[in-house]
């Protein structure tokens, strides 16, 4: 379902980098569901509509770990399709290698890239859920 | 047993048979020399007296010729028919040659018809001739012209006597009477005469006695017949000799010597067999025999003693005692009076031995004196040496005692020669049980660093021994000997040289629990915090670079200024905590090795690419130079291409404006060799060991050159050798810097993880 905007769910429990990352996203002309945190993420995907074009995931989240989350997600038929990408701060290649095998599209260092190499690279999978 | 005693038995045991073997031949052989000379003695004494008989008896005869030859014999007509005054004439006649010679008792003439002529018997006259048949028989042999005679009888006066007849011859020669005498044999018997010691007696060959030596009464003249008896029985066989028998009279039991000799074929008349015995009592024959027994045997007896005594005497003074000194000196001296000598008395061979005996104790003093001196000297010089040797021992012993870390040492078969007590502590084993056993044997409860088993030859010891120099290692340990806790403990082998030979390990072990737990938490630590840290890095970089962006709205120069700044900084320090974490993984070991074959020029080709801004900014070249033969090494390209990346841009930054950098990969051997040499600032002598540390930068670029984590050749150091290669490098201030690193040709090895690096 083509949108004028798109939506990407952004689910980060520090407050400081959603906020950049709202900012920066909104700069680049996309809407943003912020969530601090899977719970939160979860129930606004029940109550939201229409469904997020993408979900920004951290995998450190205070009240559930990304896995469990992404779990949740893929079980879901409405939001199996979604595409995910995990954008994380540690890189422990077995977590790397779960969540991409869960069905991530890609597992983003944070602290690597500028907020629109980011937003560049979860763009193309974008594309792919409408 | 003592040289006295065995001489005196030999001389007791050989002298004492031999003297009475000699003292017994002595007196056999003198016994019977002296019976045989008595024998022969008796025998010509019993032969003389038998002679002297046979001579008195034939005197007898003789006088009876002599009286029938005289005129008034011969004038006879005829005996029977004698005148009276003839018969007067010859009975005077008769009666005077009586008178004269005693040894008739009667004289008869005796006619050849048997009557009495004349007859010293006054009344015998005229009548036939009176007696018995002896008397007819002796006339008749008369008449016959022959001599006659009778045997010992008793006669008509009651005495003992003997008939001699002689024939009386006329002119004519016939014989005209019979001339008869009667001997008085008491008379003739009296010529016996025996010795002091020896009897002499005379038998009739009937065995009656006729008469012997000792005169006895002439009533026991064949009175006695003697018994049977051995001497006279050969005797009357007509033998002579001499026997040592009982007394032929059998009056005693006593021995005697007998000689015996006949009548047989004696001198001038046929016997009658008489046989003369000479007796001697054996005692008296051999008196002088027993005689010499009685005194011989004391005296040889005394003799023996004295002169065993004697020889006695004399060994003991030549032989024992001097022996007994020289004993006696010896025994001294072994117990350790060396003074003492043995007095010299001869100068025979005893003498010598006593003289050569002396020389040698003097020299034996002289030596022991020398050795005593030289024995002290070397006792003191040990006594000193092992009292050094045993202070140095303690303090050994109390260094090993003392020493914060375990201490082992091993011969060249592996087996443990020393341990100290913090060792043995370490393991849970007590030390005497690790003596002499291999640490394979006793350490089996160690693992190494994933707590897998390990190979006997991958063991810290072998590896030491194998590889001829030290070796470090980390392992863990199951103590369950004493509480079954798990150690991690470092391991430091180093082969032990003696004489260029290995001679055994030497092992220190220590407990690195606490420092693997301080590593393990410190890199946790950084794990942590470099998480942490990474999301405000994140916050601030994405922050200012919207503020650059001009999100927040334009900014001033100044204000660009600022924010340009506090981006780099982010950058910096987002590349530290990045870099921190590499190491942390690095060092925890939880890096994952993907090795596939690599090309490296492709991969220094590609890395030179992503750095060509850089180069080109300084206006500098680089040039690369691969060995064309090089095949695909098998390499985890991450890894290897941080070593390059990190190399390199320290070569890039180090070095000015158009300066040149070389990198060159050649083979060697079983490496490949890779060279990075720039033209650069160098670095100062004095801190070239510092290179590789951790957070080090040369006090020559830090001040000019402030980016920079002090990280990367750390990082660099860590892969390569994680990678079974080496890195070395060679630097001169103010004239550039190259490094070289190997890696096998086999390349890296797999290895599961959990991490990789950053980029």
């Amino acid at each position: 379902m083509a949108h004028e905007k798109p939506i990407i769910m952004v689910i980060e429990d520090e407050d400081l980098l959603l906020r950049a990352i709202t900012k920066s996203l909104d700069t680049l002309g996309i809407e943003v569901l912020s969530c601090r945190g899977a719970m939160q993420a979860l129930d606004y995907l029940h109550k939201v509509d229409p469904l997020p074009d993408a979900i920004w995931l951290d995998y450190y989240l205070k009240d559930m770990d990304g896995l469990a989350f992404m779990e949740q997600v893929k079980r879901n038929p409405q939001w199996a399709a979604i595409p995910i990408v995990v954008v994380s701060n540690s890189a422990s290649s077995e977590k790397v290698r779960r969540m991409l095998d869960m069905g991530a599209r890609k597992y983003i260092l944070k602290a690597e890239y500028q907020l629109d190499e980011i937003v560049a690279m979860i763009r193309p999978f974008m594309r792919e859920s409408a | 047993m003592s040289l006295l005693r065995k001489l005196t038995i030999v001389i007791i045991g050989v002298g004492i048979p031999s003297l009475i073997m000699y003292m017994g031949a002595a007196l056999w052989f003198a016994r019977h020399s002296v019976g045989e000379a008595v024998r022969t003695h008796q025998l010509e004494f019993a032969n003389q007296a038998m002679g002297t008989l046979d001579r008195e008896v034939n005197d007898q005869i003789t006088q009876m010729y002599f009286i029938a030859d005289s005129p008034l014999f011969t004038a006879m007509a005829d005996a029977s028919a004698i005148t009276p005054a003839a018969r007067t004439a010859v009975t005077a006649r008769f009666k005077d040659a009586i008178a004269i010679s005693e040894s008739w008792d009667t004289l008869r003439m005796v006619a050849p018809s048997g009557v009495v002529a004349a007859s010293t018997i006054d009344s015998e006259a005229g009548s036939p001739l009176p007696g018995g048949d002896a008397y007819k028989d002796v006339v008749a042999k008369a008449t016959a012209g022959e001599l006659g005679y009778s045997d010992v009888f008793i006669g008509v006066l009651g005495k003992p006597t003997m008939l001699i007849a002689v024939p009386v011859t006329n002119s004519q020669g016939a014989v005209t009477a019979a001339l008869v005498g009667s001997v008085s044999w008491s008379r003739i018997i009296a010529v016996l005469q025996g010795t002091e010691n020896t009897t002499l007696e005379l038998f009739n060959s009937q065995g009656y006695e006729l008469g012997d030596s000792e005169k006895t009464n002439s009533h026991e003249i064949l009175k006695e017949r003697i018994a049977s008896h051995l001497v006279t029985n050969s005797a009357f066989k007509g033998k002579e000799g001499t026997a040592e028998t009982t007394s032929v009279t059998g009056e005693s039991s006593d021995t005697v010597l007998a000689a015996y000799v006949t009548q047989e074929g004696f001198r001038n008349f046929k016997g009658h067999g008489w046989v003369l015995v000479a007796e001697t009592p054996a005692a008296v024959a051999y008196g002088s025999i027993n005689n010499l027994r009685t005194t011989l045997v004391p005296t040889f007896i005394a003799l023996a003693i004295v002169i065993y005594i004697l020889i006695i005497t004399l060994i003991y003074r030549t032989l024992i005692r001097p022996v007994q000194q020289v004993t006696e000196v010896t025994r001294r001296i072994a117990s350790g009076d060396l003074s003492s000598r043995v007095v010299v008395r001869s100068k025979d061979e005893i003498g010598q031995l006593g003289t050569s005996f002396n020389r040698m104790t003097d020299k034996l003093q002289e030596l022991y004196k020398g050795l005593e001196a030289k024995v002290k000297a070397k006792t003191n010089e040990l006594a000193e040496r092992v009292s050094a040797s045993e202070t140095a021992r303690a303090r050994d012993e109390a260094i090993l005692a003392g020493m914060g870390e375990g201490l082992m040492a091993l011969d060249s078969q592996g087996r443990v020669e020393l341990v100290n007590v913090v060792a043995s502590e370490l393991f849970g084993i007590p030390r005497d049980k690790l003596f002499g056993r291999t640490l394979a044997e006793m350490l089996d409860g160690l693992r190494d660093e994933r707590d897998m088993m390990i190979e006997d030859n991958e063991r810290p010891e072998a590896r030491a021994l194998a590889g001829k120099e030290a070796f470090t290692g980390n392992y863990l340990y199951h103590r369950y000997q004493t509480d079954g806790q798990r150690l991690s403990i470092g391991i430091t082998a180093a082969p032990i040289f003696s004489n260029g030979a290995v001679a055994g390990v030497v092992l220190v072990v220590r407990d690195i629990t606490k420092e693997k737990e301080v590593d393990r938490m410190k890199t946790e630590f950084i794990s942590l915090a470099s998480h942490q840290l990474r999301t405000p890095l994140s916050a601030i970089k994405w922050f200012s670079k919207m503020l650059s962006d001009g999100d927040a709205g334009p900014l001033n120069k100044e204000q660009a200024e600022f924010t340009k700044n506090i981006s780099d900084s982010t950058g910096r320090m987002i590349e530290l905590v990045n870099s921190l974490l590499n190491i942390s993984r690095i060092e925890s070991g939880r890096i994952v090795v993907d090795p596939h074959p690599t090309d490296l020029k492709e991969l220094v080709s590609g890395i030179v690419q992503d750095l060509q801004g850089k180069i080109q900014e300084k206006y500098q070249e680089l040039v690369i130079s691969v060995n064309d033969e090089l095949p695909p090494i098998n390499l985890d390209t991450h890894l290897i291409g941080q070593v390059y990346l990190n190399l390199l841009t320290n070569a890039i930054k180090y070095t000015h404006e158009q300066g040149k950098i070389m990198v060159f990969i050649s083979r060697k051997d079983d490496q490949v060799v890779t060279q990075i040499a720039d033209s650069g600032v160098g670095i100062p002598l004095d801190q070239q060991d510092k290179v590789f540390q951790k957070f080090f930068r040369a006090d020559n670029v830090a001040k000019f050159e402030t980016d920079g984590t002090g990280l990367g050749l750390y990082l660099v150091k860590a892969i390569v050798e994680s990678s079974g290669g080496k890195i070395w490098f060679k630097s001169e201030e103010g004239k550039g810097t190259t490094f070289w690193f190997s890696l096998p040709l086999s390349g890296m090895q797999r290895k599961e993880g959990e991490v990789v690096l950053d980029e």
